[in-house]
């Protein structure tokens, strides 16, 4: 069956609503596909409080926060959802093939967001030896079975990973009566925001163990425990420390990794260090007329960021289809000193407006200096109290700032 | 009463199961656990060998070549994958050459066709990963790869459609001898036969001592560790990648599957547990250590899974392929290591020869033909729409992954050898198999195996016996029915 529309966005989380909001402004027609059998995203089943300071000025649960963006879209007759819908293919020249319980879909689009979100890493990617019982879970999945689902995956549990997820995950159980054994940290530093650690851990005295890790799993049917071992100062287990641990269940909160197979798939060069498609202030990839937001373009720590992004997408989306885009030039960005990471990665001239660029640290640091230049030559600098890998730094940089650069780089130094 | 009994559903008791099923005669296939294969064929490289290998003479080095010409055909037959990719054994100095020579000469003797020696320059431009210090290569191009799970059951499946029974969850304890046959006991019943065929893979020996506790026979399990890479590592290699090979076997390999993925390994480590299959550091890096021998730019980023597999080796040197006194009419297929998956369509034939010198039986006039859609994501676009016509649920996809139907799903707990499992589920439609490794789908399926079975969420299991996927009580609690 064939489809044509102006705008397709994949994927129906906070960065596809959004996204599609701010397209649907200007009229186009948008078409959203979207896997599961809501809209929503991941925020279905984040049914804690803590979304939409930024954004709204307000504190949401995830699905409130979500249901703003569902119940806004109903308002646009040009907005069309489709659920249980799985994009299987893309083409070079945006011909979208997507399954859906009508049948198989031929779809012509002048532009498309990818708004695909994050999967979890697992147990098979970071190799942790032992045997393979059941009770091995990523946070995520735990979510879903406790949140959405109603049922309980273990009940004594050890949590690997500080991440978020994992954080309020190990609040979430013990509310549940569940078991909490704690939560296990590879890194000196936890992966998750500080609000968390004190909401989660802190609050329920549920131990964090840093620098530790999961060396070895047992159990033959169901999990029944795990080795623990410190870790050197390389990240090495010290396997002489190891000590047992008794559990019937090991979530793993390990970190997201963006989905963007479908972008891989034609070819789009992705960041290997965001592992999202690099991107311009437009959110545009190396190949035009195709956007990318949310978590598929860098894993974000606050949904507020993540809707902005769709917002910026959507609007991009629009002025591209109607020729409102004219690169003369692109400039390259690069980074140095404590930066892991920033997005844009690409500047196109000329800049005509405000430009919000996202960066991580590798490291924490006190009293951190980030500074702009170009050629070397310093242009600003912003000052920083404190920096965490675990909290984004997000900086709005005005255009003059910004102008005729040949070799903008960002670095963060103390 | 039956006709043969065959303890094991492994893939050479499914095959013999099969083909057995073609004739006037009843056929009961008992299994220990709750699905098949369980054993050592459901985790092993994968692999159909040329036949270069075992010694001439040997039954190992007769039933392989004969095994891999019978390949094609079969996997045709059973709607089983199976890629003809050829094989290199690699030999990087001029000791490890005159091993290469060997091999091709015992390759010749056990009739292995089409052997060529490679140099370096050859090599390199067929398989530009391979690392730069090899000399010499031998090339086999009937090496191939298949999928053994789905040989198995499909071929289990194929013998149920003619006529066999199966039962699982029943572990063979005793065995007497009676004036007709055989008793055979089983932890929750008892059965009557005329032949017995032992495919007890791992405990093989065990049946054997179950008839005669003295019979110097003793499997002496070895342990082999894997690591499974993303799809996108697919263009790695093209063929198989050996090492020269040593006492201890073939060694690792680096391999594509016929799924898409690259398998690296395995180990080889003589263990005492036969239910030991659990990896290692030590294992996982000697894998990674002798990989990056053969392809020093393997990308480890990508590993999705790692596993490990048992193989049934054992004192006897060769196949342990035959009748022991005192206990005629029970033949026993014991110590069947590498190359066994290879083997086995050949030992399939052996047992159907066996049984004919016994009895006169009688081949049925009206075979069915193994008939399932096996893959949705495989089928043309033509075929997805009318399936998607007769059943919208066709259209429904589980597994973003791997791109798995709710309906494959549902036909695969809905089959002649019904998946009750998540991990017999995996094993069937490769749902949970791809890079999330289930972490979306998981839940799904678990509710489809609810639904279809009737039975409630928490009494799901990854693999059966006690593996709960669930493991809580004390939440909601009017969800969950007693588990005792």
């Amino acid at each position: 069956m064939q489809k044509e529309v102006d705008i397709v966005i994949i994927g129906g989380g906070p960065a596809g609503l959004s996204a599609s909001i701010s397209s649907a402004e200007k009229g186009k027609s948008i078409l959203i596909l979207e896997r599961n059998e809501e809209l929503g995203g991941v925020l279905n089943q984040c049914i804690h409080p803590g979304f939409g300071l930024i954004y709204f000025k307000e504190e949401l649960t995830g699905p409130e926060y979500a249901y703003r963006f569902i119940k806004e879209i109903e308002k646009y007759p040009n907005i069309e959802v489709w659920l249980e819908t799985m994009v299987v293919d893309i083409t070079n020249e945006k011909e979208i093939t997507a399954i859906n319980k009508d049948g198989i879909w031929e779809i012509k689009t002048k532009a498309i967001i990818f708004s695909t979100g994050c999967r979890e890493r697992t147990r098979g990617n970071l190799q942790i030896p032992g045997t393979r019982p059941a009770g091995i879970y990523t946070a995520g999945t735990a979510q879903r079975l406790v949140n959405i689902e109603g049922y309980l995956p273990g009940e004594k549990i050890l949590i690997l990973g500080s991440g978020d997820i994992g954080l309020i995950m190990a609040r979430r159980l013990k509310w549940e009566g569940a078991e909490v054994i704690g939560v296990i940290e590879k890194l000196p530093y936890p992966g998750g925001l500080t609000r968390n650690l004190v909401q989660c851990l802190e609050d329920y005295n549920i131990p964090l163990y840093l620098k530790h890790t999961v060396v070895e799993i047992l159990g033959k049917d169901r999990v029944e425990g795990v080795y623990i071992a410190p870790v050197d100062d390389y990240g090495n287990p010290i396997m002489d420390n190891k000590r047992f641990i008794e559990c019937d269940t090991l979530l793993l909160s390990v970190g997201l990794i963006p989905e963007n197979d479908l972008l891989e798939n034609i070819n789009i060069p992705l960041d290997p260090r965001t592992q999202g498609p690099y991107v311009d202030q437009y959110l545009s990839t190396l190949k035009e007329g195709i956007f990318s937001c949310g978590n598929s373009l860098l894993v974000n720590d606050l949904v507020d960021y993540v809707t902005l992004q769709g917002i910026l997408a959507g609007k991009s989306a629009v002025r591209y289809i109607n020729n409102e885009i004219n690169i003369e030039k692109r400039a390259h960005i690069e980074i140095d000193g404590n930066l892991r990471l920033v997005v844009p990665q690409y500047l196109s001239y000329p800049i005509l407006e405000d430009i919000t660029f996202y960066f991580r640290v590798k490291e924490p640091q006190k009293s951190a200096i980030l500074t702009l230049k170009d050629n070397d030559k310093r242009i600003k600098e912003w000052r920083f109290p404190v920096v965490k890998p675990a909290e984004m730094i997000v900086i709005k940089v005005k255009p003059e700032f910004l102008r005729d650069m040949e070799n903008p780089k960002f670095s963060m130094e103390g | 009463m039956e006709d043969v009994i065959i303890i094991g559903g492994g893939v050479v008791g499914s095959l013999i199961a099969r083909e057995l099923s073609f004739y006037e005669i009843s056929v009961l296939l008992l299994e220990k656990e709750e699905d098949i294969p369980m054993g050592s064929t459901k985790a092993n490289s994968a692999i159909v060998h040329a036949g270069y290998d075992p010694l001439p003479g040997t039954l190992k080095a007769k039933t392989n070549v004969e095994g891999n010409r019978l390949y094609k055909d079969l996997c045709e037959k059973l709607k089983v994958p199976f890629k003809r990719i050829g094989a290199y054994v690699l030999a990087f100095n001029d000791d490890e050459l005159k091993t290469l020579l060997e091999l091709k000469e015992r390759g010749k003797t056990n009739g292995v066709s089409e052997i060529q020696i490679l140099k370096r320059e050859e090599i390199l431009k067929r398989e530009p990963n391979i690392n730069e210090e090899v000399k010499y290569a031998l090339f086999f191009p009937t090496s191939g790869i298949t999928n053994p799970f789905l040989l198995t059951i499909h071929a289990l499946e194929n013998a149920i459609e003619n006529g066999a029974k199966v039962k699982l969850r029943e572990e063979v304890i005793g065995i007497e001898k009676k004036d007709m046959g055989y008793k055979v006991i089983t932890n929750k019943s008892e059965y009557y036969c005329k032949y017995i065929i032992n495919c007890a893979g791992i405990n093989a020996d065990k049946i054997i001592h179950l008839l005669d506790p003295d019979y110097p026979f003793t499997i002496t399990p070895r342990k082999g560790e894997y690591l499974i890479l993303d799809k996108k590592a697919q263009n790695f290699v093209k063929s198989t990648i050996f090492h020269v090979p040593t006492q201890k076997g073939k060694g690792v390999l680096v391999t594509p599957t016929v799924d898409g993925n690259i398998l690296l390994g395995p180990t080889a480590e003589n263990i005492e547990d036969r239910e030991d299959k659990s990896t290692s550091h030590e294992g996982l890096s000697e894998v990674k250590e002798k990989v990056k021998k053969l392809t020093p730019n393997a990308p480890f980023n990508l590993v999705i899974n790692i596993f490990s597999g048992i193989r049934a080796s054992s004192t006897y040197k060769d196949f342990f392929v035959q009748e022991i006194p005192e206990f005629k009419n029970i033949l026993h297929f014991a110590g069947i290591d590498s190359p066994g998956l290879t083997s086995a369509p050949s030992l399939a034939k052996m047992a159907v020869e066996w049984l004919k010198e016994k009895e006169n039986i009688k081949r049925k006039k009206n075979i069915k033909d193994f008939e399932k859609i096996i893959s949705f994501k495989e089928l043309t676009e033509e075929e997805k729409e009318n399936l998607i016509k007769e059943d919208p649920r066709w259209g429904h996809i589980i597994c973003r992954c791997e791109h798995v139907s709710e309906m494959e799903v549902r036909n695969a707990i809905n089959s002649p050898l019904p998946a009750r499992t998540l991990e017999a589920i995996k094993k069937r439609t490769r749902a949970g198999m791809g890079r999330c490794q289930g972490a979306f789908c998981s839940y799904h399926i678990m509710k489809i195996l609810s639904e279809e079975l009737e039975i409630p969420m928490n009494m799901i299991t990854l693999r059966g016996g006690k593996s709960f996927l669930l493991n809580g009580e004390n939440k909601v609690r009017w969800k969950y029915a007693k588990r005792s």
